[in-house]
């Protein structure tokens, strides 16, 4: 199949630049939101994987109180 | 909502955008061209 | 043979969950993004569905191709006509494969979530509403930096008397802003509640068929009702991805020539 030098990178450089902030803010609000009490001990979060510990949200919650 | 599970964020992410990505060059280099060129070759049979 | 009779859905939102496949691990890298799941084994048949519907249909280039390439050849000149119309001006044409990749990938993303059992890669809102995140906000850099602070003057439309124009670009900024969401929003759920329609009265179709003999004989009468719905949803997945150029293409407008 024949190559044609079509511009890509002169027109359209701006939504390079915007792919690359949504997908640093999306990986920050991932990993914010993963680590929230509804997620944390989910058994499919990767940090499982790398051998994380189950959190006992419970004890944290009591300590907060006294 | 299923699609809300933050795990897979990153990786709809990642593959998505490296779909657009290689889809925008065969599209505009390959594929866009192609028709192009192959209107300007029947202009140029039957009108020039 | 199928049991279909026990063959139930625990919830309609099950069709949207994507699993992991396989996952890559190495311990010195965090290569969790790469794993291949369900979105990107879908994303895997688009690429190949694209590179088919051009690759094989082409006729090894001859000036006449198959008759597939006469649904290509169609797809072409309607964008044409449509991103030329919208956009206007000279600068169409820079723009023009960027639209042209946006409205093939939900298209064919589309159609192939209309199969029976597959993954609807466009209800995923996440992956959609940054994607026209990256559009917008690809648009407002490249506006600053075609117009500088004249950009400024796309909030103020014209012929507004002076007293109303703080209220007006307060107003205007609001709905430029709003843009990044609305656009993904729209698409996303549009199909997913095409989706869970779909399945939620078929489901009830399928218990209500299961009792006895009559009630199966009698149910066609609401099976033509879902097969309307079902058209319907076909008519949708194809009007989203234009709606989505249209859009798109008039936003482009709207940065590249202000009004």
């Amino acid at each position: 199949m024949k190559r044609f030098p079509t511009p890509i990178v002169k027109p359209l450089w701006p939504f390079f630049i915007a792919a690359a902030v949504t997908y640093y803010g999306v990986s920050k609000f991932a990993d914010a939101y993963g680590n929230t009490d509804e997620y944390i001990n989910d058994p499919r979060n990767p940090r499982f994987a790398k051998g994380g510990k189950i959190v006992d949200l419970t004890k944290n919650k009591e300590t907060m109180e006294e | 909502m299923p699609q809300l599970l933050p795990f897979y964020f990153l990786n709809t992410l990642t593959y998505g955008f490296i779909l657009i990505m290689i889809l925008l060059v065969l599209f505009s280099q390959y594929f866009l061209p192609m028709i192009l060129r192959l209107y300007v070759s029947r202009l140029f049979i039957s009108k020039l | 043979m199928l049991n279909l009779i026990n063959t139930f859905i625990n919830s309609p939102l099950d069709q949207f969950e994507s699993q992991t496949f396989f996952s890559i691990f190495t311990p010195f890298m965090d290569m969790n993004n790469f794993n291949i799941t369900t979105f990107a084994l879908y994303t895997f048949i688009v690429l190949f569905i694209i590179i088919s519907l051009f690759m094989f249909t082409n006729n090894n280039n001859m000036i006449m191709g198959s008759k597939w390439f006469i649904t290509q050849e169609m797809i072409y000149d309607t964008m044409v006509n449509t991103i030329k119309n919208q956009m206007g001006g000279k600068l169409w044409g820079f723009y023009m494969p960027f639209i042209y990749t946006f409205f093939m990938f939900i298209l064919v993303s589309n159609l192939l979530s209309m199969i029976p059992y597959s993954f609807a890669l466009t209800a995923q809102f996440v992956f959609i509403i940054s994607l026209s995140f990256m559009v917008w906000l690809g648009m407002t850099i490249m506006g600053f930096y075609k117009h500088g602070l004249v950009f400024f003057a796309l909030f103020v439309p014209q012929g507004t008397p002076l007293v109303l124009v703080p209220l007006l670009v307060l107003i205007e900024m609001m709905s430029y802003i709003m843009r990044s969401l609305s656009l993904g929003l729209r698409l996303a759920a549009n199909v997913m509640a095409g989706h869970l329609l779909m399945i939620i009265l078929g489901g009830l179709l399928m218990q209500f068929m299961s009792i006895n003999i009559l009630t199966t004989i009698l149910g066609f009468i609401p099976l033509l009702i879902i097969l309307c719905v079902v058209m319907l949803e076909f008519a949708i997945a194809m009007i989203q991805s234009y709606v989505w150029t249209v859009l798109m293409a008039s936003y482009m407008k709207d940065v590249q020539y202000l009004h």
